[in-house]
C-alpha cells in the first residue's frame, strides 16, 4: 500500500510540473504591471524607486528565468509575498485556509446528515412522491447558480430577521474590541455561518443525495439482498448493512475527490459572504494583480485536485475488499 | 411415509404480476402439501413459475407481483400435528421474519452474487445464528466455523474470515447452505442449486445436501429442470407447467409410471447414456405467455393427444394411485374406462 | 431493424421490431417530468429569440430620465440605471447565456470525443499521451482557473467576450467525456463488427467516425445537454464576478453582477431576481432533458 502510494506521488511530479507552467503562463498573461499594484493605485512614485522594486521583485529578468525562479524557491517552501497585504504568502495561505475548511466541514456533515438517510428512502420508495419530491428538490440544489441562492436568502431572510449577520465571519466591533469569551467567539462564528452553510450545504447536499439514491437504486435488487432478507434480518438491517454497504463504495470514491475543495473552497460564494477564505483572498488577489499569491493559490488548488484522486483511490482500497493494491 | 408429519401445505396459490400489459399469471393455483424429512422436488422449464412459488413461500415475491388473497401457504413445521399452521400468505411480517432463516431457509441459485461481496463469510452466517437465536458472538462464530466444517469446507476457521470473492462457486453453495442451515429449519428451499455449478461440483453438493437430509431430518424442496438431479436426490415430485401443477408422485413412480403427456415429453427428452444412437426427443413450441393464457388446458397447443374438450376447460386432479396424481382430460378418460 | 411492420401472434400478443432511436424516443415522450423539462426548455429559448426585437429596444437605449423605476407601466420589470428596460435585457441577456452553453458544450463534445476517440482507437503511446493530457487539464482547479484565465483576456472587445467565455469553459471541461468516449471505445473495438471493418479494409477514419463513434453518441448527447446546463452556470458565476461577458451587451450573470451593488440589491430586485429565476428555470429544463435522456438511452431499463 505504502509503496503504491509512493509510485503514485512519484507520477505527480511532471503532472504538476506542467500545470505549474500552465499557470506560471496564465498569470503573467493578466495585464496589468504589478510594480503599479506594488505602489497602490495612483501614488506617486518615482521612475528610480519604481525600477528598485522591479528589481526586488525579479520582475526584470526574462520569463523563464523568472519561472526558474519561482519553481527554485517553491522547492524549498518558499512562496514568495504577497505585494498588496505585504506578508508572505504561505503565511496567508495558513491564515485563510482554516476558515474555508471550517466552513466547508460544516456545510459538509450537515448535507450528509441529510442527504444519506433521504437517498436511501428515495431508492427504497422508488417512484413514490417521497421520491419525487426530494428528486425535485435536489434537481433545484444543482441547478441554481450557488451565489443567486445566497443573494436571495440575504434578501428575503438575512435583511428581514434583525441581528442576523450577511457577511463577514465575525462582528467587526466584538473582533476588534476583542471577545470576553471563547463562548462569545463561537457563538459570534455560528451565527455568521448560518446562511452561508444553508447555501452550501444545501448544493453538497442535492449532489450527494442524488449519488446515494443512483447508487441504492443499484444494489437494491441485487441478489444478496434478497438472501439477506431471507435470513429474517429486520428490513432496516437489510437495507443499511446489507445494501448501503455496498452502495458507498461509489460514495466513498466521491468523498475523496470531495475532501480538497474544502480546502480550496467555493470561490464565488465566499466573496458573496465576503468570507475570509481562500476563496476571496484569490480573487482579491486577481482583481489586484498580486502575481505570486495567485500563483500559490492556483498552486495549492492544482496539488489538493491530485492529492484527492490519490485519496479518492486509497479510500476505494479501503472500503471494497475486492480490491487490493500490492505491487 | 404417511405416518411423517405435515410441513408445509400450499393450496390454490396464485401469484400474479401487475404489469402495465395486464396481470401476469406466474402461479396459478398451485398446491402441494410436505412431510417431515422428505425432499419434494419440483420440476418445470424456466418461466414456469417454480422459483416465484419458492419466493412466495418466504414472502420475498417482490413489486410488482403480488400474492392473491386466497392463496394458502399453510406451515406447519413448529406446530403438534394436528393443530392449525401459520397461514404465510396472510402472516404479518414479523411473524414471517420468524419464520425466515430460523424454520424455513432458503439457498439460490448463483451462489456468487447471493453472498454479500463486502461482508465476510463468517458474518453473514453469525448474523442469521444472533438474529434468531440469544448467543453470543463467540458462541456464534464457533457455531459458524462448525457449520462450515460440516459443509465440507476445509480449514474453516481461515475460510470463516475470508470475503465470498477468495471462495469458488461451489464454496460459495456450501457457504450458503452452512447459512441456509445454521438454525437448524425445519424446511430447506433451494432454488436450482446447483445450475450455475460445475458437473462435477454438482454431484459434490447435492449428496452433501442428502446427508444432511438425513442427519437433521430438514425437509427439502429442490427446484430444478434438471430431471437427473431429481433422480439422485428427490423423494417426491411436482411437474410444473405454466404456473400449474401437471402431475406429482413419488420419484420412482414417476420415472417408472409417468402420465401426463408433459411429464412423458420431459422425459423422452432426457438423455441417456443406455440408449446410443437414438435421436432425442423435444417437445414442439414453447411455454404460453402468462399474460394470455389460454382458456383450456395450458399445454394443448404442444400436446401430440389434444382433443376438442382439452382446448374447452380446465383438467381436474385425477387419482392414479395413492400420491399419484395427475391434472389431463386424456388420462381421466383412461382411467374412467379402467374402472 | 430492417422491417418496421409489427409481428402479431395468434394470441393476440404483438412483437415489434422497431430501432433504438424509436425505443430512446417512445421511453423519453413517456417520461412526463423530461417531456415537461424539453417544453419549458423550447418556450424559454422562443422567447429568447422572439421577445427582444418584439420590445423594439437596442443595447445602448439609454433613457438617464428614467433610472430604477419600479416594474409596471410601460416597463413591464421596470427599468435599470440608465433607465434601460430590464424584460429587454432579460430575454436578451438569455440570448447570450444560452448561446453561451450551447457553443461551450459543442467545443466540448468535439474534443472529447476527438481526443477521447483517438486515444481508445488508437491506444498505445498516442493513448498514454493523450491520457496524460487530459488529465493535467482535468487537474486544474476548474472555478479558479477559469476566473485567472479569463482575467487574462481584457484585451478581446466587449462584444467578442461571450465566445471566450465559451471558448474557456470549452477548453477546460472536456476531459470527462474524452475519458468517457476512450473507455467506451476501447470496450467496442473489441467487439466483432469492428473486426468485420478490418477485414473490408475501411479507412481509419470512416471506422472511428461512422462506426464507433455512432455507438457512443448516447453517451455523449447525454453528456452534452448535461456541459450545456454546467456551462451557462459558469458563464453566470464568471459574468457575476465581472470577469465573464460585460456590459452593455447583457447576460444573466451579470444582470445578477448588479446586486453586488448594495443599494440595487436592497432596493431594486426586479433589477437582478429575475435573471436568477430564469437561470434557474433553464438549467433546470435542461437538466431534466438531460435525465430523461439518459434513462431513455439506458438499455437496462428496456421494458
Amino acid at each position: 500500500m505504502l509503496k503504491y502510494v509512493f509510485k503514485r506521488i512519484l507520477a505527480m511530479i511532471p503532472v504538476l510540473f506542467i500545470i505549474s507552467i500552465v499557470i506560471f503562463g496564465t498569470v503573467k498573461a493578466m495585464p496589468g504591471d504589478e510594480v503599479t499594484a506594488y505602489f497602490g493605485a495612483g501614488s506617486k512614485v518615482t521612475q528610480e524607486q519604481r525600477d528598485h522594486v522591479r528589481e526586488l521583485l525579479g520582475l526584470d529578468k526574462s520569463l523563464p528565468e523568472q519561472y526558474v525562479r519561482w519553481v527554485g524557491r517553491m522547492c524549498t517552501g518558499d512562496l514568495g509575498s504577497s505585494i498588496t497585504l505585504k506578508k508572505p504568502v504561505g503565511t496567508i495561505i495558513g491564515d485563510y485556509v482554516w476558515n474555508t475548511f471550517y466552513l466547508n466541514v460544516v456545510s459538509l456533515i450537515v448535507a450528509l446528515i441529510f442527504a444519506i438517510p433521504v437517498g436511501i428512502k428515495q431508492a427504497v420508495k422508488k417512484g413514490s412522491v417521497f421520491d419525487n419530491f426530494w428528486t425535485v428538490f435536489s434537481l433545484l440544489g444543482i441547478s441554481v447558480p450557488t451565489f443567486f441562492f445566497a443573494l436571495v436568502l440575504i434578501f428575503f431572510i438575512g435583511l428581514n430577521i434583525p441581528g442576523m449577520p450577511i457577511n463577514g465571519m465575525r462582528d467587526t466591533m466584538l473582533s476588534s474590541f476583542g471577545y470576553s469569551s471563547i463562548f462569545q467567539e463561537i457563538g459570534d462564528i455560528a451565527l455568521h455561518s448560518i446562511l452561508p452553510v444553508i447555501v452550501l450545504a444545501f448544493s453538497s447536499f442535492a449532489s450527494f443525495s442524488r449519488y446515494v439514491r443512483n447508487s441504492m437504486v443499484e444494489v437494491i435488487n441485487m441478489d444478496y439482498v434478497r438472501t439477506a432478507r431471507s435470513k429474517g434480518l429486520k428490513e432496516k438491517t437489510v437495507i443499511y448493512k446489507h445494501a448501503f454497504k455496498n452502495a458507498q463504495i461509489p460514495l466513498v470514491t466521491l468523498l475523496g475527490l470531495y475532501i480538497p475543495s474544502l480546502f480550496s473552497g467555493a470561490v464565488i460564494l465566499e466573496s458573496v459572504f465576503i468570507w475570509p477564505g481562500i476563496g476571496k483572498v484569490l480573487i482579491d488577489a486577481i482583481n489586484q494583480r498580486d502575481n505570486s499569491l495567485v500563483m500559490a493559490c492556483l498552486m495549492f488548488s492544482a496539488l489538493l485536485m491530485l492529492l484527492g484522486n490519490l485519496l479518492s483511490d486509497i479510500c476505494y482500497t479501503l472500503v471494497d475488499p475486492r480490491i487490493k493494491v500490492d505491487e | 411415509m404417511s405416518v411423517n408429519k405435515k410441513v408445509i401445505k400450499v393450496e390454490d396459490l396464485r401469484v400474479y404480476f401487475h404489469t402495465k400489459k395486464g396481470d401476469s399469471k406466474a402461479v396459478d393455483g398451485n398446491h402441494f402439501t410436505m412431510y417431515e424429512n422428505e425432499t419434494l422436488a419440483i420440476v418445470g422449464e424456466s418461466g414456469c413459475g417454480k422459483s416465484v412459488t419458492a419466493m412466495s413461500i418466504l414472502g420475498l415475491v417482490s413489486e410488482p407481483g403480488e400474492i392473491m388473497p386466497g392463496s394458502q401457504i399453510v406451515y406447519m413445521g413448529n406446530v403438534d400435528r394436528d393443530e392449525d399452521g401459520l397461514n404465510l400468505a396472510t402472516a404479518t411480517d414479523e411473524q414471517i421474519r420468524h419464520i425466515r432463516g430460523n424454520e424455513i431457509s432458503m439457498i439460490f441459485q448463483e451462489p456468487m452474487s447471493s453472498l454479500n461481496p463486502v461482508i465476510t463469510v463468517g458474518d453473514q452466517i453469525m448474523e442469521n445464528i444472533l438474529t434468531h437465536e440469544e448467543v453470543s458472538k463467540e458462541e456464534a462464530k464457533q457455531r459458524a466455523i462448525e457449520l462450515l466444517s460440516e459443509v465440507g469446507i476445509s480449514r474453516p476457521e481461515k475460510v470463516v474470515d475470508n470475503y465470498p470473492f477468495q471462495l469458488s462457486g461451489g464454496m460459495c453453495q456450501r457457504v450458503m447452505i452452512a447459512m441456509a442451515l445454521s438454525c437448524h429449519p425445519k424446511l430447506l428451499i433451494a432454488d436450482e442449486p446447483t445450475t450455475a455449478l460445475d458437473v462435477t461440483i454438482q454431484a459434490q453438493i447435492l449428496s452433501l445436501m442428502n446427508k444432511l437430509k438425513n442427519e437433521t431430518g430438514t425437509s427439502i424442496m429442490l427446484i430444478t429442470h434438471d430431471l437427473g438431479v431429481v433422480a439422485q436426490v428427490a423423494d417426491n415430485v411436482n411437474v410444473m407447467y405454466a404456473g400449474k401443477v401437471v402431475e406429482t408422485a413419488p420419484v420412482e413412480e414417476l420415472f417408472s409410471n409417468p402420465k401426463h403427456p408433459y411429464t412423458i415429453g420431459l422425459m423422452n427428452s432426457m438423455p441417456s447414456l443406455a440408449e446410443e444412437g437414438k435421436r432425442l426427443n423435444t417437445i414442439e413450441g414453447s411455454v404460453p405467455n402468462p399474460l394470455y393464457l389460454p382458456k383450456g388446458c395450458y399445454f394443448a397447443d404442444r400436446c401430440p393427444y389434444v382433443t376438442d374438450r382439452c382446448k374447452e376447460g380446465q383438467p381436474v386432479d385425477t387419482k392414479i394411485k395413492s400420491r399419484h396424481h395427475v391434472w389431463c382430460f386424456k388420462v381421466e378418460e383412461e382411467m374412467k374406462q379402467e374402472g | 431493424m430492417a422491417k418496421k411492420d409489427a409481428v402479431v401472434l395468434e394470441s393476440g400478443e404483438k412483437i415489434e421490431s422497431i430501432g433504438p432511436w424509436t425505443i430512446a424516443w417512445r421511453k423519453f415522450r413517456q417520461n412526463r417530468v423530461a417531456m415537461a423539462g424539453l417544453i419549458i426548455f423550447i418556450l424559454i429559448v422562443i422567447a429568447v429569440i422572439v421577445i427582444p426585437p418584439m420590445l423594439g429596444y437596442s443595447v445602448n437605449d439609454y433613457d438617464l430620465s428614467n433610472p430604477n423605476l419600479a416594474p409596471g407601466g410601460e416597463h413591464l420589470l421596470g427599468t435599470d440605471k440608465q433607465g434601460r428596460d430590464c424584460l429587454f435585457r432579460l430575454f436578451l441577456g438569455g440570448r447570450i447565456s444560452i448561446m453561451v452553453g450551447i457553443i461551450a458544450a459543442v467545443i466540448t463534445v468535439i474534443l472529447g470525443c476527438t481526443i477521447g476517440g483517438i486515444s481508445g482507437y488508437y491506444g498505445g503511446k498516442l493513448d498514454n499521451l493523450l491520457m496524460r493530457f487530459a488529465e493535467i487539464v482535468y487537474s486544474l482547479p476548474f472555478t479558479p482557473m477559469i476566473i485567472a484565465v479569463a482575467s487574462t483576456m481584457l484585451w478581446v472587445p466587449q462584444s467578442q467576450k461571450m465566445y471566450t467565455v465559451s471558448l474557456l469553459i470549452g477548453l477546460l471541461s472536456w476531459p470527462g467525456l474524452a475519458r468517457l468516449v476512450r473507455g467506451q471505445i476501447l470496450t467496442l473495438r473489441e467487439q466483432e463488427f469492428m473486426q468485420a471493418c478490418e477485414a473490408l479494409g475501411i479507412s481509419d477514419f470512416s471506422k472511428i467516425f461512422k462506426h464507433l463513434l455512432p455507438n457512443v453518441i448516447s453517451l455523449v448527447i447525454v453528456n452534452a445537454t448535461l456541459q450545456m446546463a454546467s456551462a451557462i452556470l459558469t458563464e453566470a458565476g464568471l459574468s457575476f464576478l465581472g470577469m465573464g461577458v460585460t456590459a452593455p451587451t447583457p447576460s444573466w450573470g451579470n444582470l445578477m453582477n448588479l446586486a453586488r451593488d448594495s443599494y440595487v440589491f436592497q432596493n431594486y430586485p426586479w433589477e437582478w431576481i429575475p435573471a436568477g429565476l430564469m437561470c434557474l428555470l433553464t438549467v433546470i429544463s435542461i437538466n431534466l432533458i438531460g435525465e430523461g435522456l439518459r434513462d431513455a438511452f439506458d438499455p437496462k431499463e428496456l421494458q
